[in-house]
């Protein structure tokens, strides 16, 4: 007892912040029980009936579920196998720039767009690519590529190519911060070896550059993977609109959409999803964890 | 790094690099010079590079506009307010984490650890703010992010390394640990308390999920929300609710230009701090990814 008087203080700087995770984060998790019963607000979450496995067996065979959980899984690989490696040569090329000042200003510039929210990239790019008078169609069309402007954000099949661009465009500057850092702990001598030996500079990259950050990427590929489920919701939220929502709904705009247009009725269903979200998250954190440590090594995290 | 003489290669990829850095500047510029631009010109088209028929009146409109000014409000409320009760109890939190001797350091640990790996989802987020009153409630936008594991990581980082003499030494003049807190620890970490205060700054500021979750009376919206709606009104050509601003601006304004000072309007205050807060990124990047 006297041993806690004694940190009286530290336990009342803790305090507020046991609280808080207390319910902003431990109280929701008693949504594991939600998803196994046919949540009844007036019930609440103690007196609803307990249904089992029902709200998963109805998940699986909701059409909606299993579309947006495709369309989730396609984007997230799409960024993965597209994206990743464009951040990576991205990296590669601001390291090859000689000149300091200009290293320091594409580098700078790069990431700008990540501080923005994804709010404001919308605005803008909805600004941009608008059919009447937007600057990439007045482009497109006085050069002759096209023949009458596009509706870029209205074509179902222009939607994917338009995610992967704007998230390119919002935050590969900001990912490629640290394969520039890892490159930057490179040894400046191996280069001077290498030239002395007639090396140019695609063999530079090849056998100095890129095997001397290669933990990093392999470890930084396994931490993006195990985000498959989380294919961005801001994003999607933002840049979609009805002609292709079928495309851009996933999984965390679908939760969000039984919440605010089905109310009370969607509670159980919403919950189970969120569930099976989070516990396959988990899972997928867990194994490329795992893979991420047996990858660690000797990289520079 | 690697001095060498200008070639082909050089040459390309500077190039190359120049035209990365138009695509991440121009969208900007372009947004930035409509704005300014006569709301009626700038219907003719063809603005690309700069200011054809100079004008405030987008500005002026929507400081005119009470439900956008009101929504400025609601946000500074929360960028002002969140950002500082984020930072005491994110300070206060990691001070005793430090503590090798608190009794409760390791459970509390955890305690902090667990939720960034797994969470209830939101609608039982949202059943919860329900039963504490948080919706409709402004408080919504600054309860929920009072602490962020991710922050209280960063800071206990920085505490771990500062010279464990300095609080010796106050410890043995009979300095008590509210003390040593604010006399020493606090004066010591104003840097790494300004990198948090620059994110979380900025996560309010940019955040619309919570309004759009939690807000059912569009007068708690903050300004994301409401830029949010127009765009997305504008571009499913329902205009209905736009039309009912329109009225008030009287016609000297289009929706789509105000739509484009609103948008600077709120790209502004990012850009200012953002080159402050690129100096910490490295750093806070190589964190982030140690969390794992």
């Amino acid at each position: 007892m006297n041993k806690l008087y004694r940190q009286k203080w530290l336990i009342a700087f803790a305090l507020p912040g046991f609280l808080f995770f207390l319910v902003f984060s431990y109280f929701p998790m008693y949504g594991i029980v939600i998803s196994f019963q046919d949540f009844d607000v007036f019930k609440g979450v103690f007196r609803s009936d307990f249904v089992g496995f029902d709200n998963f067996k109805t998940l699986f065979d909701m059409p909606d579920f299993n579309n947006a959980l495709r369309n989730t899984i396609l984007i997230s690989a799409l960024k993965l196998i597209l994206l990743f490696p464009a951040t990576v040569v991205f990296a590669l090329l601001i390291n090859e720039i000689s000149t300091g000042w200009f290293r320091k200003f594409v580098q700078t510039t790069s990431y700008l767009p990540y501080f923005v929210s994804w709010v404001i990239a919308a605005g803008i790019w909805y600004k941009l690519l608008s059919i009447d008078g937007g600057v990439v169609n007045d482009l497109l069309v006085s050069l002759g590529i096209l023949k009458e402007p596009f509706h870029f954000m209205a074509d179902k099949d222009a939607f994917y190519p338009i995610i992967l661009f704007t998230e390119a465009w919002k935050n590969m500057g900001f990912s490629a911060i640290i394969f520039i850092a890892s490159l930057s702990a490179i040894d400046v001598q191996q280069y001077e070896a290498a030239k002395m030996d007639g090396a140019n500079r695609f063999r530079q990259i090849w056998h100095i550059s890129l095997p001397g950050i290669k933990n990093t990427i392999v470890l930084m590929f396994i931490l993006n993977a195990s985000n498959l489920l989380r294919a961005g919701q801001d994003q999607m939220w933002t840049m979609s609109n009805v002609t292709v929502q079928q495309q851009a709904e996933i999984l965390d705009t679908l939760v969000l959409r039984y919440l605010k247009d089905m109310g009370l009725m969607g509670y159980s269903i919403g919950t189970a999803m969120g569930i099976f979200q989070a516990f396959i998250g988990l899972a997928l954190f867990i194994v490329c964890n795992y893979l991420a440590k047996a990858a660690k090594s000797d990289s520079i995290l | 790094m690697n001095k060498r003489k200008p070639d082909l290669f050089a040459v390309v990829n500077g190039l190359v690099m120049l035209l990365f850095t138009f695509v991440c500047i121009y969208p900007f510029y372009y947004v930035l010079i409509v704005s300014f631009n006569d709301p009626l010109d700038a219907q003719r088209g063809g603005l690309y590079l700069w200011v054809r028929s100079f004008s405030f009146e987008n500005y002026k409109a929507i400081f005119q506009t009470s439900e956008l000014l009101n929504a400025y409000q609601i946000t500074l409320f929360r960028v002002i307010v969140g950002s500082v009760l984020h930072l005491l109890l994110t300070a206060m939190f990691a001070f005793a984490l430090t503590k090798k001797h608190f009794v409760f350091r390791k459970f509390l640990t955890w305690w902090m650890l667990i939720p960034m790996y797994f969470s209830g989802g939101l609608i039982p987020t949202y059943v919860v703010m329900d039963m504490l009153g948080l919706v409709n409630n402004v408080m919504v936008y600054v309860l929920p992010h009072l602490l962020a594991t991710f922050h209280i990581l960063i800071l206990r980082t920085f505490l771990n390394e500062l010279p464990a003499a300095l609080e010796e030494s106050a410890v043995i003049d009979g300095a008590s640990d509210f003390a040593l807190f604010w006399r020493i620890v606090v004066p010591l970490s104003t840097p790494v308390l300004a990198t948090v205060a620059l994110f979380i700054g900025v996560f309010h500021w940019n955040d619309w999920f919570s309004g759009f979750t939690y807000m059912t009376s569009e007068d708690l919206w903050t300004a994301q929300n409401v830029l949010l709606k127009i765009i997305q009104t504008n571009e499913a050509s329902n205009i209905a609710s736009i039309s009912k601003m329109d009225a008030g601006f009287k016609a000297t304004v289009t929706a789509e230009s105000v739509k484009m000072a609103m948008l600077v309007i709120t790209t502004v205050p990012v850009i200012v701090v953002y080159p402050f807060l690129q100096k910490y990124f490295v750093k806070g990047m190589m964190l982030g990814s140690v969390k794992g």
